[in-house]
């Protein structure tokens, strides 16, 4: 049943981290195109900001639940991983929580408040939501760099604990964070074209927002993707002290270091992304050749955005999951059950257990409690197909 | 003579506890309008359906608006709470998840409903015909109804655990401490049993009830349990342990069973405990839960009803446009009339009938309430209520209060062995927490039936004039009291249980993360929770209160 445990797992954190990645971007984005829009006096550009801004506050309803499910599912199945996690990474979570706090008051008072407050504290706001979205994956990257080597890991008194500046010297950490930012920004601008594009497929009107958006985000989005492959070198280059992790990803292309030997052979989903990658590029350079010959709105680059969107969304996927399962079943990929069990005692045999994916709790995968959630979650996605139907496609009576 | 703060204080831990009551304090502040102003919606919905009278939409649309408002805030002070629950008490939420998880796997699928409803109702409130609007309104509160009855089957679970037997005879008026009590139902596998000297362990007081197919279930005292819970999440073996003392001879050098974590032990009897009373009902079966739920669920309904009351009242006194003023006047009316039934509800039903459970069961929490010690002055005192609380709480009139002064300071404990606790009595402080509380419901609900007359008497436009208007204006200091009265009630059910984070099971000491933060942080993390407060606030002066000076009534 440990399979149960990781699809959960796998399943709410997937969805979680492609609608947070879409926020992310967007928090960005809306408030800058509100501003330069404001200064231009440009209503096209106005408009598309507001529209983005209700993408925000849903995409961020809907993520910020299936981000609940996860931590839920993670302290049932893991509980042992949470008594360790929560005690260590008091502070660096602090950042991340009070930075979503801080993004979601902004998005609710930006989101309500347009047309409410004056254009100066509305722009304060939005520099306030920019700012909150980009500080809460500097505290969560900080805990997934942790996770990949635990920087900072120190004991006293026979406690451990995390001196967290050693804890962001992690070599793990910064390209980590730089990929998230521009992963985010390009994830956004894609599937914002692509929104529009959709749009524009089901009816002309929306032309307007569809050509805007080209011209704001196509562009941008391509210098990112081509920014995201040096970054992606550079983390895959800070992953070399990690042999397991690294052999995980690289060795069915023939790259090992070390003598390690992963579980899981992950180079397949690392294969995935990079096609997903080259859809993408291909598909805005098709938009673009498009552009040249003065056809920028048409069927097809509306079709092309839809699929540069998708795939945006599909390397974020499959990025994230392969950060995940290269790991596999070590929660710390530099710690395995040798080093674990050179850490000073009771904490060695404490995280023995707590930090492998393979002691899960098996109350919370009782067989009962799987048909339920199976039921419930099965529920909820239809309700969530009823609630972006109605919201986005259904008119008004 | 006692300082009931200072007491309150001495605890330990103040900084993470601050944190934790100003945070939760603040979450709940906000999430009771999401409990209630929803309800409220429904039934003005139906009143819309059966009279299509279109000022109760508009009531209904403005109710939704505000818990659109409310709950973004609502939900992120959440996501604040559950994350500070896992780096500050990093033990509680291990034991949640290892044994207590199922309501918290529902709650998710309660949070999802809540999310798509509250914003489909407010997004698509014009795409969708009368009756589909009134189904997805009921749905609206049930999703919280729902969230918040899996929460507080935990919460009820940590004020009295599924299986306690009280340590209290209120007929004798004896403390029963010298008999092992409280004690708690535990399914014992067998593999332990055949390890465990049972005389030893009947000398402490563990009693057993009944054989079952795996193992035995007994009734063991709490003061044990408490100190096998800190030994294991402090990572004790067998060898270092208590359960050293209560091994069979034959095992007491045997190297495989003293290094055994005592963890594991812990584990495998909460986990066939946990089966014994079924792992989806266990924390439904503590006798706490379903008055907690009544009782909290009428206190959101009441704040609701009363700031809704506020709300309508002081625009109705202002408003100029004929229909927008009898929109307002209806509103008012609706909403003084939800306040009247539910604070009558929530003091003579909801509020009586959990008083009672926790009393019974957590009879030290009753008696520092009742405040039974010499030289202290506690309210009851004053009042002379002592016979009618006593009567109240048990349904006998012979019953006698629970004497605090007969408390042993370490009662808690099992003999020398202790963990970290040097009190565990109850702060004095629930005595005027909780008879705060319990003023304050009695002013608002009187005040509730006052303005109740005038619309009886159909003198409400009385209100709007020379000094009948005092009544409106007196919904504001209606407001703040009923908050008042929830986090009274709510200060009186966690103080009350102090030094247990779990009564019986853990205490405050063994939940707390081992590496505490900083000060720094404990004051900037409640001057944000505080900032928030703020802010929701203004959100609502802002796009609730002002917009409503438009006098607009289409909805």
């Amino acid at each position: 049943m440990v399979l149960s445990s990781l699809f959960w797992l796998s399943f709410n954190f997937g969805i979680h981290i492609v609608l947070v990645n879409i926020v992310l971007g967007l928090s960005i984005i809306v408030p800058l195109l509100k501003y330069i829009g404001s200064k231009k006096k440009d209503k096209d550009m106005l408009d598309l900001s507001r529209k983005l801004m209700r993408w925000i506050a849903i995409t961020y309803a809907i993520g910020g639940v299936f981000g609940t499910a996860f931590t839920v599912f993670l302290f049932s199945y893991y509980p042992l991983f949470i008594f360790s996690a929560g005690d260590l990474t008091v502070n660096i979570f602090g950042i991340a929580i009070f930075f979503i706090i801080l993004n979601f008051f902004s998005i609710t008072a930006y989101w309500y408040g347009w047309d409410h407050w004056s254009e100066r504290t509305h722009n304060i706001i939005g520099i306030l939501l920019a700012g909150s979205a980009i500080m809460i994956p500097f505290g969560f990257r900080g805990i997934f760099a942790f996770l990949n080597e635990p920087t900072g890991l120190e004991f006293a008194n026979g406690h451990p604990y995390i001196n967290e500046v050693l804890a962001y010297s992690n070599p793990t950490f910064w390209p980590l964070f730089f990929k998230t930012i521009d992963g985010a920004l390009i994830t956004a601008m894609l599937a914002a074209i692509a929104g529009f594009g959709v749009a524009y497929l089901r009816n002309k009107e929306n032309r307007i927002y569809f050509q805007k958006s080209l011209q704001y985000f196509l562009f941008p989005s391509f210098i990112g993707l081509l920014i995201m492959i040096p970054l992606g070198f550079w983390y895959l280059e800070s992953l070399a002290n990690i042999p397991y992790k690294f052999n995980s990803i690289m060795e069915g292309l023939g790259w090992t270091i070390g003598n390690a030997d992963p579980v899981l052979n992950m180079s397949w989903l690392f294969v995935l992304s990079l096609i997903f990658t080259t859809i993408q590029i291909l598909s805005i350079l098709f938009i673009l050749y498009k552009g040249t010959k003065g056809e920028l709105v048409t069927k097809g680059t509306a079709t092309s955005s839809l699929l540069a969107g998708i795939f945006a969304a599909g390397t974020v996927e499959a990025m994230e999951q392969l950060n995940a399962f290269s790991q596999f079943p070590r929660f710390i990929a530099a710690l395995g059950s040798q080093q674990i069990s050179r850490l000073p005692a009771p904490w060695n045999k404490v995280l023995l257990t707590g930090l492998n994916l393979e002691s899960y709790n098996h109350l919370a995968a009782a067989l009962y409690a799987q048909i339920f959630t199976s039921i419930m979650m099965g529920i909820m996605i239809v309700v969530l197909i009823v609630f972006i139907y109605i919201i986005f496609f259904k008119h008004k009576k | 003579m006692v300082n009931p703060i200072a007491q309150w204080v001495d605890f330990g831990h103040f900084g993470i506890r601050s944190l934790t009551i100003i945070g939760m304090g603040i979450h709940w502040g906000i999430l009771q309008y999401v409990l209630g102003l929803p309800f409220a919606a429904f039934i003005a919905q139906l009143i819309y359906l059966k009279k299509k009278d279109k000022h109760y939409l508009k009531i209904a649309r403005t109710l939704i608006k505000a818990t659109a408002i409310v709950f973004a805030v609502g939900a992120a002070t959440g996501t604040l709470v559950e994350f500070g629950l896992i780096v500050v008490w990093p033990r509680v939420l291990t034991a949640v998840g290892q044994w207590l998880y199922f309501s918290m796997y529902s709650e998710v699928f309660a949070f999802i409903m809540e999310v798509l409803i509250i914003y489909l109702l407010y997004w698509a409130w014009n795409k969708i015909g009368d009756v589909p609007r009134t189904i997805l309104t009921f749905f609206a509160f049930i999703g919280p109804w729902y969230s918040g009855a899996m929460i507080l089957a935990v919460n009820a679970y940590m004020q009295i655990p599924t299986g306690l037997l009280p340590d209290y005879n209120a007929t004798s008026g004896q403390w029963l401490y010298s008999l092992g009590y409280p004690k708690i139902l535990l399914d014992v596998p067998k593999q332990y049993v055949s390890l465990l000297n049972i005389t030893t362990l009947q000398s402490l007081g563990m009693t057993i009830k009944d054989p079952t197919t795996n193992g035995v279930l007994v009734y063991m005292p709490s003061k044990i349990i408490n100190r096998l819970t800190y030994e294991a999440l402090n990572g004790y073996t067998v060898n270092q342990s208590i359960l050293k003392a209560v091994l069979k001879t034959s095992y007491q050098h045997n190297p495989a069973i003293l290094s055994t974590p005592v963890l594991a032990i812990v584990n495998g009897i909460m986990t066939a405990t946990v089966r014994h009373w079924g792992y989806m009902t266990i924390l439904f079966e503590s006798p706490d839960y379903a008055s907690t739920f009544l009782h909290s669920i009428g206190a959101g309904l009441v704040v609701s009803g009363f700031t809704m009351m506020a709300g309508y009242g002081l625009r109705y006194i202002k408003a100029k446009d004929p229909d927008y003023k009898k929109y307002l006047e209806k509103g008012f009316k609706f909403s003084t009339i939800f306040s009247l039934i539910l604070i009558a509800y929530e003091g003579f039903i909801a509020g009586d009938q959990q008083a009672r459970v926790i009393f019974r069961y957590q009879p030290e929490k009753f008696a520092a309430v009742e405040g039974t010690l010499k030289g202290f002055n506690s309210v009851s005192k004053m009042l002379h209520l002592e016979k009618m609380e006593a009567y109240l709480a048990y349904l006998n009139p012979k019953a006698h209060l629970p004497q605090y002064s007969q408390i042993p300071r370490l009662w808690g404990q099992l003999g020398p062995y202790g963990v970290g606790v040097n009190n565990y009595r109850p702060p004095l402080l629930v005595d005027w927490t909780y008879f705060a509380m319990v003023i304050s419901g009695f002013a608002i609900g009187i005040f509730a039936i006052i303005v109740t007359l005038y619309i009886i008497a159909r003198k409400t436009d009385l209100l709007t004039k020379g000094g009948h208007k005092v009544w409106i204006y007196l919904t504001i200091p209606a407001v703040i009291l009923a908050h008042f009265a929830s986090f009274m009630g709510w200060a009186t059910t966690e103080i009350g249980r102090l030094p247990w984070v779990v009564y019986g099971v853990m205490t405050i000491n063994t939940a707390a993360s081992i590496n505490m933060p900083p000060l720094w942080v404990d004051v900037v993390g409640n001057i944000f929770f505080f900032l928030i407060a703020g802010g929701v606030m203004y959100m609502a002066y802002r796009f609730l209160w002002k917009p409503s000076k438009i006098e607009r009534v289409e909805v």
